[in-house]
């Protein structure tokens, strides 16, 4: 990566007589296809194909959705537009040509005429009567209801002394991989595809296009190279599909190069309105809590199922709730779909609950801090029926926290906001967040495959790609720290799905705890060989023999691995295939297969401008409970880089429409984080009690640390100011606002 | 033959001459990925926003996304590929992998090549100067606090070396 000689999808080289695509995109939001006419564009010098509605040769347009355990789902989008358009950047037609200026030309050639109707924009709209309807055939623009409760929630409140209600929305965002979203390189030769592309889920993706072609999935072929950046954005989307059927058409290579534009119309994240009632006694005991959700999946289904999940599952935080009722419904709109991002669902979960504690401890009078260590779930506590129980120290994480700020975490609780006699307009305050997210969740079994030649090196096959999570090197690490042996003799190759190891895909911080697992088990049964095939050779019993340091040890004499290796003869190898356990499915729970918790605590110290509502933060650290952090400097790199896309979620990113479009899809007007937006004092660490089910005790945390920065912000707003913010991005002139002074 | 659209460059790409016919409107970013198959200098916002096809051109840092190729005639560009000496790597290549500056990699080259362009403006920067100077060069991942850390590492390192 440091010397450019990594290989992401652009980079790697033509095929021979490779074909270049371009995508033709819709520019409404919401409109009829009255016509297409590609005729010109087709007989222009240079174009190899055209694909559109009108021209499908029998194919079936319909992509499948993929299966979700707790929802019964029907397919709802096309490769390719049919009869209307739902979305800002849907698909409309794509030209293959013999490079690439041909086939964008061509694409000024084809003529659609279209029909705009009026679009809707919001979730809440959606499902509101009179809201067009996204999907007619549906009727309405409800996808689906999700709930969750325990305890009795009429008898939680009525044992309340106080209830207190809470709003706080969350827009849709863009991941904004460095990486374009939808480039492929894909090859259709025989009877049998080949692609490249830069996706979490080779395994599931060659299913997918599989099903698309009609072909045995053993047909298909994926590999990844390096990926730029994924955050949940790296999917297959209609313009791989459209290559796939190009490519087909035309019997050669056809490679995709989105522009920045198109990048920014491949998917989304969802935006969500968290609506609460928390029944609380007047010494801060939690009763109830009642949570009303509504998830804005966008034009399409693509990750809504998982977000409204995730968001129904989360919504309560990580606090002993007597009363539960969580409600969750998704709704069609026409955005940009919105498939998963980096903490799916919780994150928006994580800005409603964090915030309403905080309201909800001021108003009584109680310090958020204490507030928050009356309520909280501590190791042991039951968490909900089919999860493990708390396994996590939230005490330790608060104290970290707002000690790694400086902070003694005490609040000011009548906050004056900026006295009219003070010289600066500028006014400190601090706030804190927890999260808690389940752990790796579903997937079923992942595999991994191990081989070890006669010199003794190690490679690990498998399907769990490299998006700069460090995948590689974690697996080298475990593979080195289990066999005993430098990483230097280990080797981790790309993801490719003709070795048929199956994996879910890198999400849902499944990749330390599965396929970590899965690599752990390979080494260790690979060991085992190793003791059996020395017993043979040297004598003794398997049982006797060790690995210590890269060497085979039995009673006083040792060897080398490759002496032992020598005894299978010439150049024989010894394979073994691992895979994790996975974890027992309760019935009727709604967290299914998750194996532990997956928590973290952040505090912020920070100045807010009482004139002008600009921001400072003058610090901020975050503290997430790794179990054990396999490669300290990387799992460090994940929780320092969730806060910084935490930073952007927190303050500025959101995606805009108006009059019927996408406003800010292009790089200019799409503000991102950059490295002036980040506070001198960031301390970022983690809890490594070896406690997790992962290997050598360590735990899924990818995601902990994007999810707190927003809350925090928005409580030390409120510790300077006295004024909540209850929409996402705060920005300064939501500040003014809340004070009143605009 | 010299087209009417084409121009005729000469040039030296990591310290080794290069001639050819470039077109006017042709990309020193398309010359160094396409033609030249140097891919290690990324395409990616294409608007001279996003700092990920950092290149330097007599050792300042321009986006080669922006910067046509024939404006590169007679002058020098340096890419990611020909920083290293040999096996040796650069001072900041070796502090990007020590701190982890690197995740996904992409904006990577583009990153190494603006400090590289720093460096040999202002040897010894503080971290107000090096966010200033990076704020085109956007990391998603978020590496900014190991890429500030690298970059005031290497520095150090030029320094002792004199």
């Amino acid at each position: 990566k440091v010397t450019g000689a990594a290989e992401y999808v652009e980079d790697l080289p033509d095929l021979p007589n490779t074909a270049y695509g371009a995508t033709l995109l819709s520019p409404y939001s919401h409109a009829r296809i009255l016509s297409i006419d590609s005729s010109e564009a087709e007989r222009l010098p240079g174009v190899l194909a055209v694909v559109d509605r009108e021209h499908l040769d029998g194919q079936n347009p319909r992509l499948k959705v993929a299966p979700h355990e707790h929802f019964k789902l029907s397919d709802d989008q096309d490769f390719i537009a049919i009869d209307k358009v739902r979305f800002d950047g849907e698909l409309v037609a794509a030209v293959v040509a013999e490079d690439l200026r041909s086939a964008q030309r061509a694409l000024e050639k084809i003529r659609v005429e279209y029909e705009p109707l009026p679009a809707v924009f919001d979730a809440a709209e959606a499902l509101a009567p009179g809201a067009p309807i996204v999907h007619e055939e549906r009727g309405s623009n409800l996808l689906l209801e999700d709930s969750l409760a325990w305890g009795d929630i009429e008898e939680g409140f009525r044992q309340a002394d106080r209830v207190f209600e809470e709003i706080y929305t969350s827009p849709s965002m863009f991941h904004h991989p460095m990486e374009h979203v939808g480039g492929c390189l894909a090859h259709y030769i025989n009877g049998e595809l080949n692609i490249w592309l830069p996706t979490t889920a080779p395994v599931r993706d060659g299913s997918e296009f599989a099903h698309f072609l009609g072909l045995e999935a053993d047909k298909v072929r994926v590999r990844v190279p390096y990926i730029g950046g994924g955050f949940g954005a790296k999917i297959p989307t209609p313009s791989h599909y459209a290559a796939v059927f190009l490519s087909r058409k035309i019997g050669r290579p056809v490679r995709l190069i989105p522009s920045e534009e198109h990048s920014f119309r491949q998917n989304a994240r969802h935006a969500e309105v968290f609506k609460a009632k928390v029944g609380v006694k007047t010494d801060g005991t939690l009763t109830a809590l009642d949570v009303d959700l509504i998830v804005d999946t966008g034009a399409y289904i693509t990750g809504g199922a998982v977000a409204a999940h995730n968001s129904v599952i989360s919504a309560w935080g990580c606090y002993r709730i007597p009363n539960l009722r969580v409600k969750g419904r998704c709704a069609y709109t026409n955005k940009v779909p919105a498939g998963h991002t980096r903490a799916t669902g919780k994150i928006q979960t994580t800005w409603g609950i964090e915030c309403t504690m905080d309201s909800v401890a001021r108003q009584l009078g109680i310090d958020p801090y204490q507030f928050r260590k009356k309520n909280v779930l501590l190791r042991g506590d039951f968490v909900a029926k089919g999860t493990p129980a708390m396994d996590t120290d939230f005490l330790d994480l608060m104290e970290q926290a707002v000690a790694g700020i400086g902070w003694d975490g005490k609040s000011n609780l009548k906050p004056a906001g900026k006295p009219e006699t003070a010289s600066s307009p500028w006014v400190r305050g601090r706030g804190m967040a927890l999260s808690l997210r389940h752990g790796s969740q579903g997937g079923g079994r992942a595999y991994a495959l191990a081989t070890m030649d006669s010199r003794g090196v190690v490679t690990i096959q498998h399907n769990a790609p490299e998006a700069g999570q460090g995948t590689q090197n974690l697996f080298s690490v475990i593979v080195a720290q289990t066999l005993d042996i430098p990483q230097s003799q280990v080797r981790v190759k790309p993801p490719d799905t003709a070795v048929n190891l199956p994996f879910a895909g890198v999400s849902a911080q499944r990749t330390t705890m599965q396929m970590g697992n899965a690599v752990h088990d390979a080494c260790t049964k690979l060991k085992q060989e190793l003791f059996s095939l020395g017993a043979q050779a040297k004598g003794g019993k398997p049982e006797e023999w060790q690995l210590i340091q890269g060497r085979l040890c039995w009673g006083e004499t040792s060897f080398s691995i490759s002496e032992i290796m020598g005894a299978l003869g010439g150049n024989a190898v010894l394979k073994c295939v691992g895979h994790n356990r996975v974890p027992v499915t309760v019935k009727d729970s709604a967290f299914a297969g998750m194996d532990h918790w997956a928590p973290s605590g952040a505090a912020i110290d920070l100045e807010v401008n009482a004139n002008t509502g600009e921001l400072r933060i003058l610090g901020y650290s975050v503290i997430a409970d790794a179990g054990k952090a396999l490669h300290y400097p990387s799992a460090k790199a994940q929780t320092d880089g969730g806060a910084v896309m935490g930073f952007g979620h927190a303050l500025f990113e959101e995606t805009i429409y108006q009059e019927g479009q996408l406003q800010n899809g292009d790089p200019f007007q799409y503000r991102l984080p950059v490295m002036k937006d980040i506070p001198e004092v960031f301390y970022s660490s983690m809890l490594e009690k070896g406690d997790g089910p992962g290997p050598f005790g360590s735990k899924g945390m990818s995601q902990p640390s994007i999810v707190t920065v927003a809350p925090a912000i928005g409580n030390a707003i409120y510790d300077a100011l006295g004024v909540r913010v209850r929409s996402l991005p705060i920005s300064p002139e939501k500040i003014l606002r809340a004070m009143g002074k605009i | 033959m010299k087209g009417e659209n084409n121009f005729n460059l000469s040039c030296t790409v990591n310290g080794r001459p290069w001639e050819g016919e470039v077109r006017v409107e042709e990309t020193l970013l398309e010359l160094l990925r396409v033609r030249l198959r140097l891919t290690g200098t990324k395409r990616s916002c294409e608007s001279e926003v996003c700092g990920a096809c950092t290149v330097l051109v007599d050792n300042r840092p321009f986006s080669s996304c922006n910067y046509l190729a024939f404006e590169a005639q007679g002058k020098s560009v340096l890419t990611i590929e020909g920083l290293a000496n040999g096996e040796q790597l650069d001072p900041l290549q070796e502090a990007f992998i020590r701190n982890i500056g690197a995740q996904c990699g992409y904006c990577t080259p583009g990153q190494i090549m603006a400090a590289k362009g720093l460096l040999s403006e202002n040897p010894a920067p503080t971290r107000e100067e090096i966010a200033e100077w990076l704020s085109g060069n956007i990391c998603r991942c978020g590496a900014y606090g190991a890429i500030a850390k690298s970059i005031l590492e290497a520095a150090q390192e030029y320094q002792q070396r004199k």
